[in-house]
């Protein structure tokens, strides 16, 4: 039969979040047929020294959604290029590329979740665990009329209950933070401030 | 944040994570194929009394011969033992920090000392003195030395 | 007499297993000679020297370990380890380990942990774990000093309010002050160096008993 005409993927972009990257372009549409799409990607090292070789994706070598997890290949904060090509049976398209390079430093950063509690007179933080690239910048202080002392805490991961404070019978305390990731020397926004008393004098 | 100091050049610790988890992935693959044992490039007397900015020194040194000379020939390679991907990680972090290096050498923030370039030299020598394959498996197979000399230079 | 290298299956499984710098070099016995009254012999290597060494402790040994941490010392050197099987006259073929990187792979030990209860507050001194020793005589390194990024994961348990929480420190001695008196709690504390991923064993569960308060014993008489 005769071939169809494949047209490269058009609208290729990443988008990213918190560090992780989605690579996402327009479905190429065969009426009656299942096109396949092939991801590979290239770095500045690729570029600079080995004459453009480009690198198959870790999990995109022939998937059929029109987007793909490109995480585990943006492992460098240096500008990445991808090229992605439809596939139909022996076919194979032209590979469309990025229109501008990305790198990881513009990954969008949200403020981080975070819960506040306490056990008796101890202040305890934990924020979600958002992988192994996050620090949390911890800002707290008693609240009073007059001052405001603001300290602050790195907490080095997520996903677990951090002391943060000894606090006064009775005192009550706010806290926010903001996610740092120094691989990308970026910080997020602070998040809500969220306050907490402590229990008063121990009963009797 | 915490940076390790290349002269008066600062390079995000943080980095080095990449840099480990991609090495830890490919290291028994690569160094099972290092049989001549009874040669080591980055020998520990480079590093003997030598100051934090000679390490620093040693280290620039290092990393432009390893993206000029090392992951330039083993690329092939790596994707025969299908250990492209972490190779990758290991080559363009080497090319980020170089790149930071890189400017900041441009802007005279740091010279490379002389014991330094002879440290570097003496590696050369022993580089070149072993046949192509092997040498570039026995280089990318002691990247850990390098990344623990980095650690070194850590602030 | 020198063996005879002859068909004899090699020993399986040699790896270093290391904790705080104590490096054994272990071994299982090759599958089909299981029961049987057979002999290994070890030798090790400096990584980038020419010849191996022998290990005299551990020429014509049953036991399928051997700790070589006196001969491995040197942290900043890199090491293989290698055994045989020796049955009668004869040998297998030499089986060997990895590349060993003492710096990258010994697991760190946990802390010496000493807990001293008050009132409403329990004092923690904690002793780094130590790199092991040649010799008792010999002055102790801690590990400390070879991993200068070493911190510590404190997690204390109120069993009563049943909530556990964390506290990374890097100085020795903490007090959780402004704790419930006669209540118990339980710590553990696990060493942690940035880095490399590194495996770090947590302390055993200690577990202490706050004192009861003494104000409230006055009223109450």
């Amino acid at each position: 039969d005769e071939a169809v005409h494949l047209p490269a993927p058009p609208d290729l972009s990443v988008h990213s979040t918190n560090m992780k990257h989605i690579l996402t372009w327009s479905p190429v549409t065969i009426p009656g047929e299942t096109v396949n799409y092939s991801v590979e990607y290239q770095g500045e090292y690729e570029r600079y020294y080995t004459s453009s070789t480009w690198i198959p994706s870790s999990w995109c070598s022939s998937i059929s959604t029109p987007e793909c997890n490109v995480t585990d290949d943006i492992t460098a904060t240096v500008a990445y290029n991808f090229r992605v090509k439809a596939i139909l049976g022996s076919q194979s398209s032209s590979w469309s590329t990025l229109k501008e390079l990305f790198n990881r430093n513009s990954t969008v950063l949200t403020s981080p979740r975070m819960k506040i509690s306490k056990d008796g007179y101890h202040l305890i933080v934990e924020f979600e665990d958002m992988g192994p690239y996050f620090e949390f910048n911890v800002t707290y202080w008693k609240k009073s009329p007059n001052s405001q002392k603001e300290l602050y805490k790195i907490v080095r991961e997520g996903g677990s209950l951090v002391h943060l404070e000894t606090m006064e019978a009775g005192a009550e305390y706010c806290v926010k933070a903001q996610t740092i990731v120094e691989v990308i020397e970026r910080s997020s926004t602070f998040n809500q401030v969220e306050c907490i008393r402590a229990q008063d004098e121990f009963p009797l | 944040g915490q940076e390790f100091h290349f002269g008066h050049c600062w390079v995000q610790r943080a980095i080095l994570q990449d840099l480990w988890r991609a090495f830890q992935s490919i290291r028994s693959t690569v160094q099972a194929l290092d049989n001549n044992t009874d040669v080591r490039l980055l020998r520990q007397e480079f590093l003997r009394n030598a100051s934090l900015a000679e390490i620093c020194h040693l280290n620039y040194s290092l990393l432009n011969f390893y993206l000029s000379n090392v992951f330039i020939k083993y690329h092939t390679k790596a994707e025969e033992l299908g250990i492209l991907t972490p190779f990758t990680t290991l080559a363009n972090n080497f090319f980020a920090i170089l790149k930071k290096l890189q400017g900041c050498k441009e802007r005279g923030m740091f010279s490379l000392s002389e014991s330094s370039q002879r440290k570097f030299q003496l590696f050369q020598q022993e580089f070149t003195k072993l046949n192509p394959e092997v040498r570039l498996t026995k280089a990318l197979g002691e990247v850990d030395i390098l990344l623990a000399w980095m650690e070194k230079a850590f602030r | 007499a020198p063996c005879i290298s002859s068909g004899l299956p090699k020993p399986i499984n040699v790896t270093f297993s290391s904790v705080n710098m104590k490096n054994v070099l272990q071994w299982n016995s090759p599958e089909g000679l299981r029961g049987t009254d057979v002999v290994y012999t070890v030798q090790y290597l400096i990584y980038g020297q020419k010849r191996w060494l022998n290990k005299s402790e551990c020429r014509n040994i049953n036991r399928t370990s051997c700790d070589l941490s006196y001969e491995t010392y040197d942290h900043e050197e890199q090491y293989y380890g290698r055994v045989k099987v020796i049955w009668g006259k004869h040998c297998s073929k030499w089986a060997e380990t990895e590349r060993f990187n003492p710096w990258l792979e010994t697991q760190i030990g946990p802390p010496v942990v000493a807990l001293t209860p008050g009132e409403k507050s329990i004092s923690v001194v904690l002793t780094a774990p130590e790199k092991w020793k040649r010799n008792a005589e010999n002055n102790s390194v801690s590990m400390h000093q070879i991993y200068p990024t070493l911190k510590y994961n404190v997690s204390i348990h109120n069993t009563k309010a049943n909530k556990k929480w964390y506290k990374f420190v890097t100085n020795h001695t903490l007090e959780f002050p402004q704790l419930e008196s006669d209540t118990l709690y339980c710590i553990s504390v696990q060493a942690y160096v940035q880095g490399p991923l590194r495996k770090a064993k947590a302390s055993d569960n200690q577990c202490i008993t706050t004192l009861k308060d003494q104000t409230s014993e006055l009223k109450v008489k």
